[in-house]
């Protein structure tokens, strides 16, 4: 139990605690719908054109969430929008502009030299550096997003199913789809503090495929995903304190580890499922062999 | 001729610059069974996307149930059943799920189905002869049973025109026979239904009506007029022939060519003296 308590003392780990646990469901609730869309590094590669808009924003002296959310929500529509073109796929839309994005995040920062501000954190994440503050603009996303999935839950469902066909039957892609980025782009800015650019897409990816392997229902993978993502952020930023180990990378390593548990079972199942459908019993075998036999019989008369 | 429920004239459209469908016309009365027949490439799809509003660019008049089609913009009163191939079938959905997509226009705001709802998918499901499988997984189907989920899908919706992409591509003899049954047995119910087919021998079986696509409309009219060697060579680009059943009437198309490629080494051998 002291396992348990003994970090709670410090109002640091408090509020990680509940930033990861946050966190950790957004990105497992949204984790659901990236990787049914099979744009798994969108993810990594927005958190990249983010942290480009981070220093825009800075430079302009604009607040970083506005900012950097606005700048990923317009990646996320450009990736959308390029992927659509004929000759150009959703990986190569993603490759191309997210990095270009992240370069002019680099580019600007080796020309302004007078940056006091550390970017360490955007690529890393600080999770023990977050205040309530970051809680409520991280709670005040979750909520959005939530509320938004359930309204649209219909129809976001049908247009990662069937993208082509969801329309003709009066789903308006276009803002769905609009939509999509937006609540995306905001997941992706709010999470960057926890887990930081290089390893939100281990955090959005790993929840989401983990909870497929334990349904084939679309509600309860996405019910899944949200309670694996929470529970890895809590369990993840325990691991963080006892092993003294950066916390993204503790929540990153933990959701792994779940992953590769949970894949063995699901592996050891269907196995032993096909094993049983497969098994024939003792009386359809002397029925086959009588089968075979008969043929035989009549060639002899 | 009754009234036409799709009017088509002069459209000429496609994904990019090449034009796939140029010129075409082409008018369906109510209550009417068309095949669009002809080869891969030949703008069957294209063309049943037009009438849907699903293809990006188009030129010329499409409407359907009165309303003018244009991209983006669907009509309603449609069912549409897209080609097997197209659908992801490890995606996590249940039989239900997918069926209930056909009905969205008609659901609540909440994100879980109401008991109507759920009564309608059991009703159209039984209606095609798949009652009972609404929680199972799309994937743990078979072929047949596959299609008239996406079927159930279109039809729950309580449609008045029925378009479906090559609907008995990659089922067995008796599941295409199934489907095409059960699809004749929906039109004698009123629905007007327009489906893409590569099968001439099903279509010339059990469709009162085809039109042969290549690019345009090379002739439309009951199979057995249609169905003739010059028509269907122009329409696939390589010789056929059609034989007919004296006794019955029916046709069978047959490929021209007396052998294939290896025809000579299919050739009975000669038995040595």
């Amino acid at each position: 139990m002291q396992y348990l308590t003994e970090p709670l003392q410090y109002e640091f780990f408090r509020n990680g605690l509940i930033a990861a646990l946050i966190i950790g469901a957004l990105c497992g609730l949204m984790g659901v719908y990236i990787v049914l869309r099979k744009m798994s590094y969108i993810g990594h590669g927005l958190s990249h054109s983010v942290f480009g808009g981070a220093v825009v924003s800075y430079l302009m002296g604009i607040n970083f969430f506005i900012g950097a959310g606005l700048w990923g929500f317009l990646s996320a529509l450009l990736i959308n929008r390029a992927a659509r073109k004929r000759g150009i796929g959703a990986d190569a839309a993603i490759g191309i502009i997210t990095t270009a994005s992240f370069a002019l995040g680099v580019a600007l920062i080796s020309k302004t030299r007078s940056f006091s501000r550390d970017f360490e954190s955007a690529l890393f994440g600080n999770i023990l550096g977050v205040t309530p503050q970051d809680i409520m603009v991280m709670a005040a996303v979750a909520l959005v997003v939530l509320i938004a999935v359930l309204v649209f839950y219909k129809q976001l469902l049908f247009s990662t199913f069937d993208p082509e066909i969801a329309p003709i039957y009066g789903v308006h892609s276009t803002w769905v789809e609009t939509g999509f980025a937006l609540a995306l782009a905001a997941t992706i800015v709010a999470s960057l503090n926890v887990v930081g650019a290089t390893l939100i897409a281990a955090a959005i990816v790993i929840p989401s495929t983990t909870a497929r392997q334990l349904t084939d229902s679309f509600g309860r993978t996405m019910v899944l995903s949200t309670i694996i993502g929470a529970l890895c952020g809590v369990a993840g930023m325990y691991g963080s304190y006892w092993f003294d180990i950066a916390s993204g990378a503790a929540i990153v390593l933990f959701s792994a580890a779940v992953f590769v548990v949970v894949l063995t079972y699901a592996s050891t199942r269907d196995r032993l499922k096909r094993r049983r459908a497969m098994a024939v019993p003792s009386s359809a075998a002397v029925v086959t062999s009588e089968i075979i036999e008969a043929p035989a019989a009549g060639t002899a008369d | 001729m009754a009234e036409p429920i799709i009017h088509i004239a002069h459209l000429t459209g496609g994904y990019g610059d090449q034009p796939i469908l140029q010129g075409v016309s082409l008018e369906i009365p109510a209550g009417r069974f068309v095949g669009l027949v002809g080869p891969s490439g030949a703008g069957k799809t294209s063309l049943l996307k037009a009438m849907l509003g699903a293809l990006p660019h188009v030129r010329g008049e499409v409407e359907v149930l009165g309303s003018r089609v244009t991209p983006g913009h669907p009509p309603i009163g449609i069912g549409y059943v897209p080609q097997a191939e197209t659908v992801d079938w490890t995606f996590p959905v249940t039989v239900e799920q997918v069926v209930l997509m056909g009905r969205i226009r008609a659901m609540g705001r909440l994100p879980w189905a109401s008991k109507a709802d759920k009564q309608a998918v059991e009703e159209t499901l039984a209606r095609l002869g798949i009652g009972g499988l609404s929680q199972r997984h799309i994937r743990d189907l078979s072929g047949g049973q596959q299609q008239r989920v996406f079927l159930a899908r279109a039809l729950i919706g309580q449609p008045q025109v029925l378009l479906l992409d090559e609907p008995t591509a990659s089922v067995d003899v008796k599941t295409r026979d199934d489907i095409l049954h059960l699809l004749v047995d929906l039109n004698q119910q009123g629905v007007t239904i327009v489906m893409s087919t590569h099968e001439l021998n099903a279509v010339a079986a059990h469709l009162p009506w085809v039109a042969c696509i290549n690019g345009g409309v090379i002739a439309q009219g009951a199979p057995v007029d249609v169905f003739t060697p010059a028509i269907l060579s122009r329409t696939f680009g390589a010789p056929m022939r059609v034989l007919r059943d004296e006794q019955t009437g029916g046709i069978l198309i047959a490929e021209g060519h007396d052998h294939g490629p290896f025809g000579d080494r299919l050739a009975p051998t000669q038995a040595a003296d």
